[in-house]
Parts: structure tokens; sequence; C-alpha cells
């Protein structure tokens, strides 16, 4: 695509920036899934052994399995003999350094926001790039190996750390959890791997940004994040793809493990590509996101803005194991044009004296679909363990639609589980309000939904919560009127 | 009447009170006054036994028998009354019937005879009517829905209707209008005679213009910093409790 | 699955006396194919069927020992009998406006009944199976509550299919009072229609308890154009207890509340479901459910509130609250929404905890003994539901009732 072309589908299309396409030479796998197809992945990365077998024991698996029929969701059959599961940018050898990695990449990552050449990098964040199946690079690696931090590529990690992937890579999200992470497992290409040891606490925030740029490519990144007693991490993922008019699937798998007294945040700003207003094109976003709490007073906190995505089917959920761990999960999830969105947490009280908070904002637009899914379990050995749940949904137009379906289930005599909801529409006596103050109506309901989702934004990192907050705005473009 | 000797009082393993003697004669008024923080709370919830206020040390004599020993109930029924700062709202849970339940639940505990229903009706419409209440409040749930000058007035009612030994106020008049606070001590006054003893629970001497205290103690860190007559409330109106810093350094 | 088949639909051929045959036939085909809940049906996850699986039904016969006297209310009341599952003509004392006749085929509307899933199973079982069916007719205000008694004999072992239906003329008012009480180890799979004609209004009361006795139940009140559905439920548990209870508000200004409690102990297993549909708009709807759940109960509320596209100006209010009393019971609940339409309000509050110590200490600060602040608060907390019925006779009767189920 030229220059000019791009030009002009960006006036067309506005409200999707990231939209653009890199043309780079690509090395990509043969469309199709089955056991060579999945050995060609393992080799490309020169995988050890185990790595391949665990992977086709996840593919054997996934062949006795049919995909999720339960969500709220208007779910195209996949054919999943048409995606191409590995794709990287054609380069000679693994860039040894930034400066190696190809101008065109970093150019695409510059585009978006993300530099990652030194002098403009972001001050105080690393960030992993990841380009279709690949990292093209980490920044600041130096800083934070001083720190004793590893952050670094899923794949690096599996050549330097072999015994850290083995011992935690399925221990919190097994290959049998469900149809996608299963799927995930058998045909993972990159992803992140961070480990904070002991007493640590991140010098840095870290951050991955995902791009899927190749035609017809699934993008089945794992992320691993192990917290040692007592360390402390911030991590904050994004994801952009091009617009096309066909659908993409991402499905990716996160797994976090946090030790005692360990604090994980993991924080997602995501916004593939939803579609065009026609509800054509999108990424498919199929995505398991799992901490664990495994030992005493761990703490494990989710926050995520959702803006894109055709359809996204996603519940990042804690497991509470250790005595007085908390998870918390803090939500923003906008769906406009014909964008269907099956989102919510799971709270697993296993251990004493463990709580849990979950804070959910639906915003619901156009003829789009938003449904809240929840589950909150007390387990029988939960002892004073305690969930506080608010979901609240806002309602733009008479053609969209806003759901909540929480689970809550408790075995436990002193466990004590709170939940709230309200679905309701912007009201009019706000909008007259703002609009006898000057701003016209697009500007007042970016306020108003502004001020709902508040609660939320005041969890990301300072620079993040700007970025969520403007990509809101644009989300809801054209949404009133 | 109540003979408080040295007690020490934890809440959640922090020590509120610390050493503190107070001594009530039959048909004697007290007020503990002092500021946020003094203890004077937990003062009441210990000397009702409720859970969480653990009494460490010390003794509390109530009429002859060793109050510690007794269950809440068990106070209850032997004549202690405690009007809490936030009366409690239940539910469901009809207002006249909840007193009627308790006022025999105590005569029960005596080996008295239950009340009739005609009797006992007959008697609260004239204690709510005393406080100005609108009998309706009768057929609501406890305390639900009422405006906070109802709930305190509400208290006074139960303590009219159970004919406590001794009552506790714990600041029964915050959150009162002049008028609310005149029925209150008016409620009060009513119910004094020579058997029965009160500790008045204030921050402010504004309730202490109607009900004469016996004697005034001002509590600061879990003890009795001072002891004095009705000018001692006076004096703190007028200084604050600033002084009791001065008093210690 | 299988088992359960061949259990309750023994015989090929349905019996049919030849009108309801086609209705029966379609059933019959669907349960064929689709079988009873699995785990894995949404709508049963939570109630394990394994109980029924394991019993054997033997098939319901002719009344023909004495019936029992229903049971004495201490107000006026008119009565329907049904033991065994049949209707004890003997017995049948109508109010004044309530006519009984048989059911005909176009009483029966299966049409929203799910034939892709095993969801419906019961209802198409009901339909396959169904012995006699009743039609009640109500015209005009009626003062008298009409009760409808379900008893069986204690060694009854049949799956019996009751089904009745209530329609309710433009302006009549009843207050309907089912009265369901047994012990045997049989399975009552029952269906009641009501139809709610403009105008009207049906005060709906439900006092039940079960022993070994199964019941599934499906209710389905339709509510039209400024018609009044208002349900109170008493369930004081049962081995097996699966109510559901939908209203549908088809015309605007149609109003539905679905009030209830169960008070639930020893092994009782009780699951409700109930779903108000706002399929116009300006329709309301309120609910507020308490369970109870002692022992080694399992208490499940599924509440759903459906506000489909257009029914706009719509507004529903749901509460659920569950007090876990014991180490071994079990609640699990799933208030939801799914909303379609603008300028509507819903919301809901679920809350599973225990007694307040604060409310607890208050008590016990007056007088009583733990043991009556226990009892006091329990029945607080569940009389409240009870709080939106008129004051009168009968509310007193279903209070008593609650006291004596706590």
């Amino acid at each position: 695509m030229s220059e000019t072309q791009q030009q002009v589908e960006d006036l067309i299309q506005s409200r999707y920036k990231a939209g653009f396409y890199t043309d780079i030479e690509s090395d990509t796998i043969p469309a199709g899934l089955n056991e060579e197809v999945i050995a060609m992945i393992s080799a490309k990365k020169s995988e050890p052994e185990w790595l391949l077998e665990w992977r086709l024991k996840a593919f054997h698996h996934w062949q006795t399995l049919t995909g999720p029929n339960w969500a709220k969701l208007n779910l195209p059959p996949i054919d999943f003999q048409k995606i191409h599961y590995f794709s990287s940018p054609k380069q000679k050898d693994r860039p040894q350094s930034l400066d190696e990695v190809d101008p065109k990449l970093l150019e695409t990552f510059d585009k978006l926001g993300v530099p990652l050449h030194e002098r403009a990098r972001l001050a105080g964040v690393a960030v992993d790039a990841v380009f279709d199946s690949v990292s093209v690079g980490t920044t600041f690696q130096k800083e934070l190996e001083e720190a004793g931090v590893i952050f670094c590529s899923f794949s690096e990690a599996v050549q330097n750390h072999p015994d850290l992937v083995r011992e935690y890579l399925g221990s919190v999200v097994p290959y049998r959890d469900n149809y996608f992470a299963c799927l995930n497992s058998a045909v993972f290409s990159d992803g992140s791997f961070v480990y904070i040891p002991e007493g640590t606490k991140c010098p840095m925030e870290l951050s991955t940004y995902f791009r899927i740029n190749a035609r017809d490519t699934g993008q089945f990144e794992r992320t691993l994040i192990i917290a040692e007693p007592g360390a402390e991490v911030s991590y904050l993922e994004g994801c952009t793809a091009p617009m096309r008019d066909e659908n993409q699937l991402h499905a990716a798998v996160v797994e976090l493990v946090a030790r005692e007294k360990a604090k994980v945040k993991y924080s997602t700003v995501q916004n593939w590509y939803p579609g065009d207003e026609n509800g054509k094109g999108g990424i498919y976003n199929f995505v398991t996101k799992r901490g664990d709490c495994r030992e005493d007073d761990a703490r494990i906190s989710w926050t995520q803005v959702e803006t894109g995505s055709a359809i996204t089917w996603k519940y990042p959920s804690c497991v509470l194991r250790g005595d007085r761990s908390a998870g918390e999960f803090y939500s923003v999830a906008l769906t406009h044009n014909h964008q269907q969105a099956d989102t919510g947490t799971k709270m697993i009280h296993l251990g004493k004296n463990t709580s849990s908070k979950i804070i959910s904002k639906g915003i619901s637009a156009g003829k789009s679909s938003n449904s809240y899914r929840g589950l909150v379990r007390m387990a029988k050995k939960a002892d004073s363990a305690r969930n506080y749940t608010q979901c609240d949904s806002l309602l733009i137009g008479k053609t969209c639609g806003a759901h909540t379906f929480p689970y809550i289930e408790s075995s436990n005599p002193t466990a004590k589980i709170e939940h709230e909801a309200t679905t309701s529409r912007i009201g009019e006596d706000q909008l007259f309000y703002c609009q006898s103050r000057g701003l016209d109506e697009e500007e007042a309901v970016a306020l108003i939904v502004d001020g709902f989702c508040k609660e939320v934004f005041k969890e990301l990192p300072m620079e993040f919560a700007v970025e969520a907050k403007a990509l809101l705005e644009i989300s809801l473009e054209g949404a009133v009127g | 009447m109540l003979n408080i000797k040295n007690l020490h009082v934890a809440v959640g393993g922090e020590e509120i009170i610390k050493g503190l003697d107070l001594e009530v004669g039959s048909g004697e008024l007290h007020a503990v006054m002092g500021p946020n923080g003094s203890g004077k709370s937990t003062l009441g919830y210990a000397l009702a036994g409720r859970d969480g206020y653990e009494v460490t040390d010390g003794s509390v004599e109530f009429d002859g028998a060793n109050l510690l020993d007794l269950e809440v109930e068990e106070r209850a029924t032997a004549g202690l009354f405690l009007a809490l700062q936030y009366p409690v709202e239940i539910p469901g849970v009809n207002n006249a019937y909840f007193l009627r339940a308790a006022l025999n639940a105590q005569r029960k505990a005596k080996g008295e005879e239950e009340v009739d229903s005609m009797g006992f009706l007959k008697t609260v419409r004239e204690h709510l009517k005393a406080l100005n209440m609108d009998e309706a409040l009768l057929k609501r749930a406890v305390n639900e829905g009422f405006s906070g000058g109802e709930k305190k007035r509400n208290e006074i009612v139960q303590m009219a209707v159970l004919q406590p030994k001794l009552a506790i106020l714990d600041e029964t008049d915050s959150g009162l209008d002049i008028d609310a606070l005149k029925l209150v001590a008016e409620g009060v006054n009513r119910l004094r005679d020579e058997n029965r003893s009160f500790i008045v629970i204030t921050h402010y001497q504004r309730l202490l213009e109607y009900l004469v205290p016996d004697r005034v103690h001002v509590l600061s860190d879990g003890r009795i910093a001072e002891s004095g007559d009705r000018s001692l409330a006076h004096r703190l109106e007028r200084e604050g409790y600033a002084f009791l810093d001065t008093a210690e350094a | 699955m299988s088992a359960l088949i061949e259990k309750l639909l023994p015989e090929a051929d349905v019996s049919d006396d030849g009108s309801f045959g086609a209705l029966r036939r379609k059933a019959q085909k669907v349960l064929m194919q689709h079988g009873f809940p699995q785990r894995k049906t949404e709508n049963w996850k939570y109630l394990p069927l394994g109980l029924l699986e394991k019993r054997t039904f033997s098939t319901a016969g002719p009344l023909t020992g004495p019936v029992p006297a229903p049971p004495e209310f201490p107000f006026e009341t008119g009565i329907v009998h049904m033991h065994n599952g049949l209707l004890d003509p003997q017995r049948c004392r109508l109010p004044r406006g309530v006519a009984i006749t048989g059911m005909l085929p176009s009483d029966i509307d299966a049409s929203k009944l799910d034939d892709t899933s095993p969801a419906d199973a019961f209802a198409w079982l009901n339909l396959a199976r169904f012995d006699q069916g009743w039609k009640l007719r109500v015209e005009g205000r009626v003062e008298q509550p009409l009760a409808i008694v379900t008893s069986c004999d204690e060694d009854f072992e049949a799956a019996i299919h009751p089904r009745l239906k209530v329609e309710l003329a433009e302006g009549a008012a009843l207050t309907l009072l089912e009265v369901q009480h047994s012990e045997a180890a049989g399975l009552i799979n029952g269906v009641l229609d009501l139809e709610l004609a403009p105008k009207s209004s049906l005060v709906h009361l439900i006092d039940r308890s079960f022993g070994e006795t199964a019941l599934i139940q499906r209710t389905t009140a339709r509510v039209s154009d400024a018609a009044e559905y208002r349900a109170f439920v008493l369930d004081g548990g049962g081995r097996l207890t699966r109510q559901d209870l939908m209203a549908e508000l088809d015309a605007a200004g149609a109003s539905a509340s679905i009030s209830g409690v169960a008070a639930l102990g020893g092994r009782a297993l009780v699951d409700y479901h109930t779903a108000i549909e706002h399929l116009l708009g300006r329709t309301s709807s309120r609910e507020n459910f308490r369970i109870l759940a002692d022992d080694q109960a399992v208490g499940v509320f599924n509440g759903r509130i459906h506000i489909v596209p257009g029914a706009d100006d719509s507004h529903s209010e749901m509460n659920t609250g569950n007090l876990l009393l014991s180490e071994d019971a079990r609640i699990n609940t799933k208030p939801e929404l799914e909303i379609h339409a603008e300028d509507v309000t819903a919301s809901h509050g679920a809350t599973i905890g225990q007694l307040d110590d604060d409310a607890r200490f208050y008590l016990r600060s007056r007088g009583l003994t733990d043991g009556q602040a226990i009892a006091l608060l329990k029945y607080g907390f569940a009389a409240a539901v009870f709080d939106g019925m008129d004051a009168g006779a009968l509310k007193e009767w279903m209070l008593e009732r609650l006291e004596a189920c706590l």
C-alpha cells in the first residue's frame, strides 16, 4: 500500500489509527494445522525436545475438543486449516541489538507510538515489541539485568532459562484448560517472559506491544510472569493490527505466578482492529489470562481497557491459593458498531482471609453487544474470604446490548460476597447539563463516559491512562446523534 | 451499683482502656466525657459484653455480681442497658415485636409472667408519645429507615420499657437537634430514682444542661484523667480538651 | 441420560386420547433427540439429576384408596385438590367467578419451548406424558382465594406430570395459593400456565415443602396490558426441587414482581430459576429472593431479567440475599441482566454472607438469648420478602408458615 493510499485510508477511517500495514518480507509457514506444522514452529525456534512433546500433547488433546458455544457471542465457524500459524519478518539472524533490527520495523513501532530506539523510547518503561509471531527487540535489557530482572521474548527464555520455563509453563493455565488455550499451547509462537527475583521491586514498568501485520495469520503469543517471594512488577501490554476485510485470530495465553508477598500488576490496553462499521473484518480475540497467588499474602491485579477486536472472549482470573492473598480486576470494555465483547473475571478463593474486588464498566454503542461474565467462588476452606463486585453498564443508542452474567458460588459460611450491578443509559439531564455549559454532544458523551470509567483508569500507569482515555474518545466517534 | 477496678480492654489486640476505676452508686448519674478516641464507646461495649472487646485485666462488680462472668443477654437481664451510639438496623424484624420479645425474655429470666400484648402496647404508646414519636414506627422494622434522631429516641423508648438498673447512654445526644435533645433528657429524668443509675457518655456538655450529673469524669487515653462535679463539664466546654495535654505535660 | 429416558418415557408410543397426538409426538421426538439436561447444560449446571437416575418410577394408576382431606386454612378459601397427580372431584370447591374445564390442545403453546437442546426436556416430558390437563377460567374480581393443593400417598413412587392453566379474563382478579407437601419418593413434573388478560391481577402464593419427593415445576405467567402479576414463594426445601418461574410482560403497562424465600436444612437441594421477560416497552418488574441454607443444604437462585430490543422505558430491579448457616451448606447464585433496549434502568444486587454480628449483639444486649437472636434475625431476613403482601389473614398465615419452616 502506497503512502498516498494510506493517507486516504486514514482519512476515511480516522477512527482506527493503527490500521496501516507494513510492507515487509516475511517468512511464513504455509497455512494449515497438523503435527508437521507444529514441528516446524518448534524447529524454527530450535526448541528442546520436551517443549515439542508438550506442544504435540496439547495438539492431540485439542483435536478431541469442540469450540465453546456458551458465551453470548455470534461466532462464525473458524477454518483452522486456513490460518498461518507462524509468520516472522525476514531477517538473516536474530538481531543482537536494536540497532540491527530492520528500520521498517522500528518505523512501524514509531508510528504506533511505541518508539524502540534509544533516543525516543519511553522513559521508565521497558518494551518488548512482538511483530506477528516473533519478538523484534526488547529495550532497557541492560538496566533490567542489573536489577536481576529477566525480561525477554519467550523464545529467548526457552533458550536461556529453560529450567524456569519448564517449571512454570502450563502451571497456571494447563494445556487442557479450554479450547483456545489448548490451541495456543500447540502452536504458540512468541511472547514475553518476565522473572523478578526474590525481594526485588522491578525498577521500571515492563511493557509488551503486540502487532499483527501479515495477512491470514493467527497470533498465538504466550506470556509468563514469575514473581518470586516479595517481588513486585507492573506490566502493560498493548495491541493493534492493520485493517482488513477478513477476520484474524488472536489466541493468547498469559500466566502469572505470584509467590509469597509478591505483587503483580498486569494492565492491558487492547486496541486490535475492531472491523468496519458494517462488521466486516476485525480480530477475534480469544485470550486466556490467569494469575496464581500461589503463596500467602500474594497480590495480583488485572486492569484492562478493551476497545478493539471484532469479538473478544477473555476472563483474566485470579486463583487465590495463599492465605490473605488478594485479587483485583478493573475493566473498561467499550463496544461499537458490530463488535461483540464477552469479558469478565474469575476469582477463585481457596485460601483463608483471601479477598477480591471486581470493578467492571461496560459501554455499548451502535449495534454492539457487551457482556460481563464473571465467577466468584468461595471454596470450603476459604474462611473469612471477601469479595466485592460492581458491574455497571452504559447503553448508548437503541440497538446495542449490555448483559451481566455473574456466577456466585459459596461453600463457606464465613465468607462474604457482595455483588452490585446497574444498567442505564446516559441521562438526558446529564447531556443537557453538559451542553448548556457549552459542550457539544460528542464532547458531553466523552466527558460522561470518562467519568463512568474513572475508577478503572486510575488503576492504569499514568501515561497509559491518558492513552486509554483518548482511545475511548476515538472509539466513540459517531456513537451519538 | 457498679464498681470498676483497674479495667483493661483490648480491641483487635490493641489496648484501648488502660486501667480504669469507676464507682457509680445507686441513684447516681455519672457523665463520662472525653475527646474522640479516648475509649468512651469501648467502655460501653466492654460493659455490655460485646465480642471483640476483650477484658485483659481488672474487675467489674454490678449489683453484687461479677459482671464479666455474664453473657451479653445475662447482663441485660441483670439490669444493664446500653443505648448505642449507632443503633443497629434490623430489616424484617418488627419493632414492637422485638421490644416485647426483649421484655418477655428479661421477665422470663427473672421468673416473672410474660406481659400481655394489650398492656404492653399501652405502655409503649405512652413512652412513644412522651418522646414525640410516631406510633407507626412500632410497625416498622427495628430502626430501619429511621432518621438519626428517631433511632436515638427509640433507644430511650427501649430503656423506658425495659426499666434497667443501670443505663449507659453512649453519645445519645449526638446528631440530635435541641428539641429532640430536650425530649431525650426528659425521658431520662423521668426514669431517675434512687434505685436506678446512669452513665452518660458524651462529647459535649450540652446534654448535661438538662441531665444534672452527680459526677463528671474525663476519659483520656483509656484512663480517667480527672473527676469532679458539674463545674468540670463547664470548664471542658470553655477550655476544650486541650488542658488534658498540659495537665499530663 | 438414556437411563432417565427409559425411566420416564418407558413406552415407545406415547399414550394418547387422540387430540394431543401431534404435540405428544413432537415432544417425544425432541426428548429422544436431545435427552435430559447434563452438567454442561447451562441452566441445569447446579442441579445434579443423578438422584432421579437412581430411582425407579412406577406408572401412576387411578385414585383407588381414600383420598386424605386437604389441609385446613384459617381463612375462607376455594379448593382444587390434586392427589397423586389427579384431580379429586369430591373436594373441588370453586369460589364464585372461577370455572374448571378440561384442557384442549389449543390451550397449549409449545412454540416457546426449546427444541434444539435438552434445556426444556422436562417441559417436553410433561407434554408427552401428562394425564389430565385442567383449565381454570377466572371472571371478575374473586374475593375468596383459591387453593390448589398437591399431595401424594405416603408410598407414592410414580412420576406424575400435572398440567394446569389459569386464565384471568379482562379486569379479573384472583389470589391463587399453591400448597404442595409430599414426602414420598416420587417425581412431580408439573407445568402451570398463567394467562393474565388486560387489567387483570393475580397474586400467586406458593407454600411448599417436600421430603423425598422430587419436584420439577415450570410456571409461566403471561402478563398483558396493565395487568399485574405478583408471586410470593415460601419453600421449606426438598430432596430435589426445581422451579422455573417465568413472567412474560408482553404489553405496555404490564408489571411483575417475584418475591421468595427458601429456608433449607438437611439435605435439601432447591434450585429456583426465575426469568422476567420485558417484551414490550413501559413494563416494570421487581424481584427479591432470599435463601437460608443450613446443614448440608444447597440453594440455587438464578434470576434473569431480559429486556428485548424495543422494550424502551422498562425498569427492573432484582435483589437476592443469601445466608450460609453451616459448614456444609452451599449457595450458588446468578443474577443475570440481558438488556437490549434504550432508556431502561435495570439493577441487581446479590449478597452471600452470615447473620450480622452487630445485630446479634444488639438483640442480646436487650436480653434475648443468642438462640432467640439468631431465630429472630433469620426470621427478619426472610420475612422482609413478604413486605409487599397486602396485610390480612393470608399474609399472617404465610408468616406463620415461614416461622414454622425456620
